[in-house]
């Protein structure tokens, strides 16, 4: 059983994971958004 | 100090506001699951209203009661609605109410946004209906009548306000989706209870975290895409304007490159519930666990890299042909593990078949169909019959209704009696299956057969040679509409007074959420369950 | 659903195996092991003529070595995975009957192959499945690919299929000659108002004429949207996109009339496009060559001279009740919310030139010419010659109670080109 101190630790702890994964997904979604915009083709010419 | 503080924190939960608001504000992942499966649920109806209306045009050859361009708008609503207001919302109403519970975590990671994903769900339904009944009172050209792909992008640009209200309402969708997807990543990987390792997590949560990892992908390149779209038509760009410069091809690769994983973002979670189901059922162990995560992953993988299978006749380089026949037929092979587990999880059990057995029984033997169908149309050579006629229809109404709509009943039984704490009654239960199983195939086998004989899709009016087949089709779709009806009658008559559920339900059925009882309280594993 | 030799054979083949099994069972079986009467009852339907039908009889008669390629593939893959379905549905259902409660079974605890054999058992299938996609009918896939895709080696001729909405024009480029083809279902027969005929929804005015036994190489594209060229019995689907040139061949092997229709939905006539292709000897072929370029002269010439009021308002009447009719209705008033009528329109009534004769924009006669962009007011300046514009404008300038009183020449559609 974990005291007091080490229950608000853990806590935080998972909290602070939480704020960083929420922030990293974000950023990874607005990235793909933005990344769309470029056109793929010039990337892919086997595509064209 | 921290027992005072819960003290009152406590109290606050433990009256959550009646009435209205509760439903409005609520952040309990409880209360979100029945929202998002309730809306699902709203919503197959109000899509399987628009088919019958497809269906009794087609009865008979001739234009009877619709004109081309309002069947153009039933259909492709009728798959905007199933696929992204039924099928997908009805899946997350089932991760959001049993992720934490089958983690042993109190909710998730992300109450709030939880309830905002929700909430623009209603609204962006609102929002692509209003051209359709606006039209009646001769304002506007109706709704998008471009299919649900909009993949003809000449089309997609000429077309009246229906398409602009229909971006928005992707441009919503994928917002709610994309909420839905960090709040179950970020539930699963930081809230499980200790001693839950990644592999010991029941196979429905892993199905779960693979379907949020494949929504951040794609769904943002889908509202990219629709974005553009926008621009195109709007604000003077040229991506996919010929007459400019712009490739109408291009918007086929960004749509297809999220629509082809969008089809397994449906179908995962019925993957990962099935198991859990066959299971219990069976009276045995989940069988080939590992197997199947790697199998789960595998088709992930593979989802990204076939989306051109969807554009074989659109003129493609020829290198490009043959990759994407051959990448697509790699597929076939972990969705094969999954068959033989489920095989697997069957085999040398010992049965019964109460309505939830008989619904993922006929998962297998449905959705296992339309995975064989699946097989044959990337040969390139071959596809050239395929593309765009009724085979294709055919196919994927196996896939995604043999597949996800007979998953989301199978789990919509198991799980009932845990959600409203009673029993249903079971020959109702057993009823809806058998007729939802013959109507079924009554409606789409016909098709497949039109399909082989030439009948093109999206067609409003068809040659005499289809009569046949198209007369059974329409039919068996009318029966099947109906027979739904008794699954509403049967969950409301649950839900009024069926004869009181345990905490287990079924005999035979493990996981977390077996252990509370039924329905669970508000509030559940404040304190984390001990796993070993 | 056509009954091909090839499918009567294996329907024989089916039920002749089907017959030795079942004299076998009830000769060399004991009464236990002998298997019930209904089961053989069900076997019986599962492998007789609607099973097998899935399989073989579907598919149009394939007159073109791609389609003949494209359907055999087709049909070796079918039974493939029907023979994979039929295996596995057993293997399902015999569980199911097997392995219940209800019968006493015990339920086992294993999660996964543990034996060498069990190994073998589950890993074996899995084999067999990238055999049969890569090898067993990946192999050949390719082949077909490469053939299918082959559109320049010896290519004897070049049509060009151009798509609109919601028309194809054919044009032979070597000869000179340029066509439209429309759909000739009347609206009478699709609403029911008369009965249907025999080709319903795919019968055309004028059909491509196409020699047989040669290689004919067809190239693709689109005025408008994304439509896409489709006859099954050839075998071959590609779409008509916009500002791209697509190709692909055709070696017709067997004279006939072969029909097809639009395979992309294109907007509200999607439905309304057919394909109808004339497969003839070549000798006749070059008659009709002969015959059409003939014709196209005395078009050429027509626009050349100078028309009279009569000559100009029969055909724009017959130019108007074949095409224009559809929305904008017989008497000319269109259907209220959908199409706008002509009867007493501002447009119908007002001028077409200005006073410079540059055709004025929005006029009757840019209309006629270049359509109206987002609506289903199609251009018809490439698919309309300059005859029939010209009559078809001075024939609705003239009629439903519009009395402008003027004509359109020909000479003046040309100088406007």
């Amino acid at each position: 059983m974990m005291n007091e101190d080490e229950v608000i630790n853990e806590h935080g702890k998972r909290e602070r994971r939480t704020v960083r994964l929420v922030v990293a997904l974000m950023l990874f979604v607005a990235v793909i958004y933005a990344a769309t915009f470029i056109k793929l083709p010039l990337w892919l010419p086997a595509l064209k | 100090m921290t027992e005072a503080i819960a003290a009152i924190a406590h109290d606050q939960h433990e009256h959550p506001p009646a009435g209205i608001m509760r439903w409005l504000t609520t952040t309990n992942h409880k209360d979100l699951g029945i929202l998002y499966m309730s809306f699902g649920g709203i919503m197959f109806f109000i899509g399987g209203a628009f088919i019958m209306a497809v269906r009794a045009e087609l009865l008979f050859p001739g234009l009877q009661w619709l004109s081309p361009g309002m069947y153009n708008q039933l259909f492709t609503l009728h798959a905007l609605i199933m696929v992204f207001g039924a099928i997908m919302p009805f899946a997350t109403g089932l991760n959001n109410y049993l992720i934490p519970l089958m983690i042993g975590a109190p909710d998730m990671a992300l109450p709030r946004v939880n309830n905002w994903g929700f909430w623009i769900l209603p609204f962006a339904a609102i929002l692509l209906l209003i051209p359709f009944f606006l039209q009646f009172s001769g304002i506007g050209s109706g709704a998008s009548g471009l299919g649900w792909v909009m993949h003809n992008t000449s089309l997609d640009l000429q077309s009246g306000i229906g398409i602009d209200f229909a971006i928005f309402t992707i441009h919503l969708l994928g917002i709610s989706s994309l909420t839905g997807a960090i709040n179950v990543v970020v539930t699963v990987l930081n809230m499980r209870a200790p001693g839950m390792t990644l592999m010991k997590m029941p196979l429905f949560v892993w199905a779960w975290l693979i379907t949020a990892f494949m929504l951040i992908l794609v769904i943002p390149v889908f509202s990219a895409a629709a974005t553009m779209l926008l621009t195109d038509r709007h604000f003077g760009t040229h991506f996919f304007d010929a007459a400019n410069g712009g490739d109408p091809i291009l918007l086929q690769h960004l749509i297809w490159f999220f629509g082809h994983p969008e089809v397994y973002i449906v179908l995962l979670p019925a993957w990962g519930l099935i198991p859990h189901i066959l299971a219990t059922f069976s009276r045995k162990p989940v069988f080939g666990y590992r197997a199947q995560v790697y199998a789960l992953w595998t088709i992930c993988f593979l989802s990204f890299i076939v989306w051109s299978h969807h554009m074989l006749t659109s003129g493609l380089p020829l290198a490009a042909e043959v990759y994407f026949m051959y990448s697509t037929m790699a597929i076939s092979v972990p969705t094969a593990v999954l068959v033989f587990c489920w095989l697997g999880a069957i085999w040398r059990g010992a049965m019964t078949f109460e309505t939830p057995m008989l619904f993922a029984l006929g998962f297998v033997a449905h959705f296992g169909m339309g995975a064989l169908t699946g097989m044959i149309l990337p040969d390139v050579a071959a596809n050239a019959q395929y593309h765009n006629s009724y085979v294709i229809v055919s196919h994927f109404h196996y896939t995604f209704f043999g597949g996800g709509i007979f998953g989301m009943m199978a789990a919509l039984y198991y799980w009932l009696p845990k959600f409203t704490g009673r029993m249903f009654d079971e020959k109702l239960g057993r009823l809806h299956f058998w007729l939802t199983v013959i109507f079924f195939n009554m409606t789409f086998i016909p098709q497949w057969f039109a399909g082989l004989d030439g009948m093109p899709r999206h067609i409003a009016d068809f040659a005499l040679r289809f009569s046949a087949m198209n007369l059974i089709s329409s039919v068996g779709a009318f029966l099947l509409g109906l027979s739904q009806l008794l699954l509403v009658y049967t969950v409301v008559k649950c839900v009024r007074g069926g004869t009181k559920a345990t905490g287990q339900v079924w005999e035979g059925a493990q996981g977390l959420e077996f252990t509370l009882p039924s329905p669970p309280p508000y509030h559940t594993f404040e304190t984390p369950p001990a796993v070993k | 659903m056509k009954l091909t030799d090839a499918a009567i054979h294996d329907e024989s083949a089916i039920q002749g195996w089907f017959i030795c099994l079942f004299c076998c069972n009830k000769r060399h079986g004991t009464a236990k092991k002998q298997l019930p009467l209904w089961f053989w009852v069900i076997f019986f339907l599962f492998v007789s003529e609607p099973a097998c039908a899935s399989s073989i009889w579907d598919f149009q008669e394939p007159v073109t070595p791609v389609a003949r390629d494209s359907i055999t593939a087709s049909v070796d893959f079918l039974r493939i995975i029907m023979g994979i379905y039929v295996v596995v549905f057993a293997v399902f259902a015999y569980s199911i009957f097997k392995h219940r409660k209800s019968s006493g079974a015990q339920p086992g605890t294993f999660t996964g192959p543990r034996t060498k054999w069990q190994w073998a058992l589950a890993i074996s299938p899995f084999l067999l499945l990238i055999y049969i996609d890569y090898i067993w009918m990946g192999i050949p896939a390719f082949h077909a690919i490469v053939r299918m895709e082959d559109t320049r080696t010896a290519s004897e001729m070049v049509v060009k299929v151009t798509a609109s909405q919601w028309k194809w024009q054919y044009e032979y480029p070597e000869e000179n000659i340029k066509f439209v083809s429309t759909i000739a279902t009347t609206q009478d027969q699709i609403h029911g108002r008369e009965a249907k005929g025999e080709h319903y929804l795919q019968e055309v005015d004028n059909p491509l004429i196409l020699p047989t036994n040669m290689k004919v190489r067809i190239l693709l594209t689109s005025t408008d949207v994304i439509h896409s060229w489709w006859v099954p019995s050839f075998g071959v689907k590609r779409d008509a996109v916009p500002g791209y040139l697509r190709e692909m061949w055709v070696n017709i092997e067997k004279p006939g009339t072969y029909r097809g229709q639009c395979a992309q939905l294109c907007g509200d006539g999607h439905a309304f496009m057919p394909i109808v292709v004339e497969a003839v000897a070549e000798p006749q072929f070059r008659e009709w060559v002969a015959k059409k370029k003939a014709e196209g002269s005395a078009a050429s010439a027509a626009a050349g001279k100078v028309w009279s009021r009569d000559e100009l308002m029969e055909k724009g009447d017959e130019i108007y009740n074949r095409i224009c009719v559809t929305c904008h209705q017989a008497d000319g008033k269109g259907v209220p919310g959908a199409f706008p009528a002509l009867a007493g329109s501002k447009l119908v009534n007002g001028p077409f030139l200005d006073k410079d004769g540059r055709m004025i924009k929005d006029g009757h006669l840019d209309r006629v010419m270049n359509g109206k962009p987002g609506t289903a007011m199609q251009a018809f300046k490439e698919t309309l010659s300059d005859a029939e514009i010209a009559a078809v404008v001075t024939y609705e300038r003239n009629s439903f109670g519009n009395r402008m009183g003027d004509m359109v020449q020909p000479s003046q559609v040309k100088a406007l080109r």
